[in-house]
């Protein structure tokens, strides 16, 4: 087996030496700059059962690089990746997209004469199990979902059982496909689409903006001769062994205490509420959050430092496994495994993996500068302020309480010096835990 | 591992002792709108004092940087204007608007016509000479201290309950000085109708003329009429100062109950109905 990794930086360089994807380096991983519509999507290809949005206008170059790296990395042409693909509009249907029941099985003979099935187990009325015939797109280990946002809001809900899962299931039966890379693509909001459920955004791992070419990726895109599916075959391909040995391969890097200990803060200084049940933003329901005057006299309210008011939904869990997946993924791909700096990895990744669960306040949004567009800016902006408080700011309390935790001095000194903080993950998280252990 | 181990681990020893949200370091304010929404429908000066920023500098630029909507927002700008002059070590020069230097305890204002104004660089220079052109009112209303000046021309109510203080201006409307208890007010041009209406104190000088009912039921203080003065002048008035430059309109001192008018002449029915008080008649050099 050859060295995937290689072959990945190979694919990146032939993919802009064959003019079939140029964009600027935007992705600032300490002094190393990348294209973060590549290295994301990349990073995805590289990890397994977490789905990548690409997220632009038309012509973008979104479905065309998910449908050539999904030509590299599984093999296969260019064409037939695109045929895997499934598209949203408000006619697609779960028979279309997964599966449907072979009707053959009731104009054959009885069950007991009939060759057994693929696995079925869900038994119909004669006692025979029922046939379901699997799409390509179901049975596919790179699927894409194109335009996720023009399927109705009701049609999506089917997503939330299909993302991020190793098996795919219709009418009872069960297709057990193993581990999978999903890519989705959406429009801004267009007037032809719908918004995505906040349960589904959650699913989604990462969310990479996609620009139009500037001048100078016009001037490199003219240059193109060839179709794209005929350069798609000039592409460097990995084997099936190479591509089912990258998710073991990223997982090897390993991430040190400085990262875990930034992406459990940063999940905390965005979920904690002083107001919310259980101090959980997660908790909170339309009409009561940060946005509709829940943090009206709160004394974190209009504090810069503070992340609680300036977005109204806490992160999930699944945020803190995206985060460090895309933090290793990343690390791997830029040759960083073994060494440190890993955590300004974190620092380029993390606005990509929050900037889509979030809803930043309006009123900071829409000021310079953000303009109530640049959502994505603000997000790296609360970010690099929660980093960098947990780095610069909250030694003291969290060597205070880790000596509590260990015993080395009783939860009641801990809390009595703790007391003295106003920092939210100290006042909301460790007191309370202190007084559990008092 | 310990947690205790993770966490040195993490920060490799090196644990700062500052922690930035301990310091109370006033309220973040993202503009004048944002102040304005956070303040009560009739704010006093006290709340707006304790939510403005503390240094001049931050005051000035939302000072500079607000347009005010309506007359709740252009109470409390004044009030910003006040607290930015009484913190600057140098005169604030800003161009005219409603409510300039409101409760004005100290320092000094500029009104300039001509001074550059934040609001006005997007409109077109046409609506920039309107709005220069349009006479601020309400100008030094309340103020107890400090000095404000108006190159130009000044709108209705300049100094309005005004209990210390001076103020400088061109010319002004009407009802300029009303209800003045102290302080002083120079208008080195011509004044409008109601002149110092209700005073109780302070000087009042108008090097031109004045409208009607200058003095009227002026109670203390003084003003000083360099020309004419307009019909019923000293109306009802109860005590206090009125000296003439000129000569008065008709009616002058009438209902009169105290105080002096004193003129080189008056119009018709001079001193009608008048109960006490003195009307004199001042030769001519």
């Amino acid at each position: 087996m050859h060295d995937p990794l290689r072959k990945i930086d190979d694919l990146a360089l032939a993919l802009e030496e064959l003019r079939l994807h140029v964009g600027p380096a935007d992705l600032s991983v300490g002094d190393r700059k990348v294209n973060g519509l590549l290295y994301i999507s990349l990073a995805n290809a590289c990890l397994r059962n977490r789905a990548a949005l690409l997220y632009g206008g038309m012509g973008a170059n979104k479905t065309t690089l998910v449908n050539l790296l999904g030509s590299a990395f599984t093999g296969l042409s260019f064409d037939e990746v695109e045929n895997l693909m499934i598209t949203g509009h408000p006619e697609q249907t779960e028979e279309k997209m997964v599966g449907f029941i072979d009707p053959r099985q009731w104009s054959c003979p009885p069950a007991s004469s009939r060759p057994s099935g693929s696995g079925s187990s869900f038994l119909s009325e004669d006692g025979g199990a029922i046939k379901v015939l699997w799409t390509p797109w179901a049975r596919s280990r790179w699927k894409v979902i194109n335009e996720i946002n023009r399927f109705p809001s009701g049609k999506q809900n089917l997503f939330l059982e299909l993302l991020q899962k190793r098996k795919v299931g219709y009418a009872g039966e069960t297709l057990e496909i193993g581990d999978t890379c999903y890519f989705a693509t959406m429009n801004p909001d267009f007037s032809s689409t719908y918004p995505l459920d906040e349960a589904l955004l959650d699913r989604i791992s990462i969310s990479v903006p996609a620009t139009q070419p500037d001048f100078l990726a016009g001037l490199a895109l003219a240059e193109r001769k060839k179709e794209v599916w005929e350069l798609a075959e000039s592409l460097p391909r990995l084997t099936i062994e190479e591509f089912d040995a990258l998710p073991g391969m990223v997982a090897s890097v390993s991430l040190d205490s400085q990262v875990e200990l930034a992406i459990i803060s940063l999940l905390r200084d965005f979920t904690l509420c002083e107001r919310a049940p259980a101090f959980d933003k997660t908790q909170l329901s339309g009409g009561s959050k940060p946005s509709r005057g829940l943090c009206a006299g709160c004394h974190y309210f209009n504090n810069p430092e503070v992340c609680c008011w300036q977005v109204d939904e806490g992160l999930s869990d699944r945020v803190r496994q995206d985060l460090r997946s895309y933090t290793r993924a990343i690390s791997f791909l830029l040759g960083l495994g073994s060494s440190e700096g890993k955590i300004e990895v974190l620092r380029a990744v993390a606005p990509y993996v929050i900037w889509h669960r979030v809803s930043p306040n309006r009123t900071m949004l829409e000021r310079p500068p953000y303009y109530g567009a640049r959502r994505l800016e603000f997000v790296k902006d609360l970010v690099e302020k929660s980093i960098n408080r947990t780095l610069n700011e909250r030694g003291e309390m969290n060597m205070i309480f880790a000596r509590a935790v260990d015993g080395e001095i009783s939860p009641r000194e801990a809390a009595e010096r703790l007391s003295e903080n106003d920092d939210p993950i100290a006042r909301l998280d460790y007191m309370r835990a202190l007084e559990r252990m008092v | 591992m310990k947690l205790s181990g993770f966490m040195d681990q993490a920060y490799g020893g090196k644990v700062r002792e500052k922690k930035r949200l301990d310091e109370k370091r006033g309220e973040f304010l993202l503009g004048f709108e944002d102040l304005a929404k956070r303040l009560k429908e009739r704010p006093k000066r006290a709340e707006v004092e304790e939510l403005a920023p503390k240094e001049a500098g931050s005051i000035v630029d939302l000072v500079v940087s607000a347009t005010p909507k309506g007359r709740r927002e252009e109470t409390i700008w004044g009030i910003l204007s006040s607290l930015a002059a009484e913190r600057l070590p140098t005169p604030l020069v800003m161009p005219p608007k409603n409510y300039a230097g409101l409760e004005l305890r100290g320092g000094t204002i500029i009104l300039d016509e001509n001074a550059p104004a934040a609001g006005l660089k997007a409109k077109s220079s046409e609506v920039a000479a309107r709005t220069a052109r349009m006479r601020a009112h309400h100008l030094g209303e309340k103020m107890s201290g400090g000095r404000l000046f108006v190159r130009g021309r000044a709108g209705d109510y300049l100094g309005q309950e005004m209990r210390g203080g001076g103020i400088v201006c061109t010319s002004c409307g009407d009802y300029a000085f009303r209800n003045m208890a102290g302080g002083w007010g120079v208008v080195r041009g011509d004044a409008g109708n109601y002149l110092g209406v209700g005073n109780s104190g302070g000087r009042i000088a108008v090097k031109g003329r004045a409208g009607a009912r200058a003095g009227w039921l002026m109670r203390s203080g003084r003003i000083r009429l360099g020309k004419d003065a307009g019909e019923y002048l000293g109306i009802m008035m109860s005590g206090g100062a009125i000296s003439v430059g000129g000569r008065t309109g008709a009616r002058a001192g009438w209902r009169m109950k105290g105080g002096l008018i004193v003129a080189e002449g008056y119009g018709d029915e001079a001193g009608a109905e008048k109960v006490g008080g003195k009307l004199l008649r001042r030769e001519a050099p």
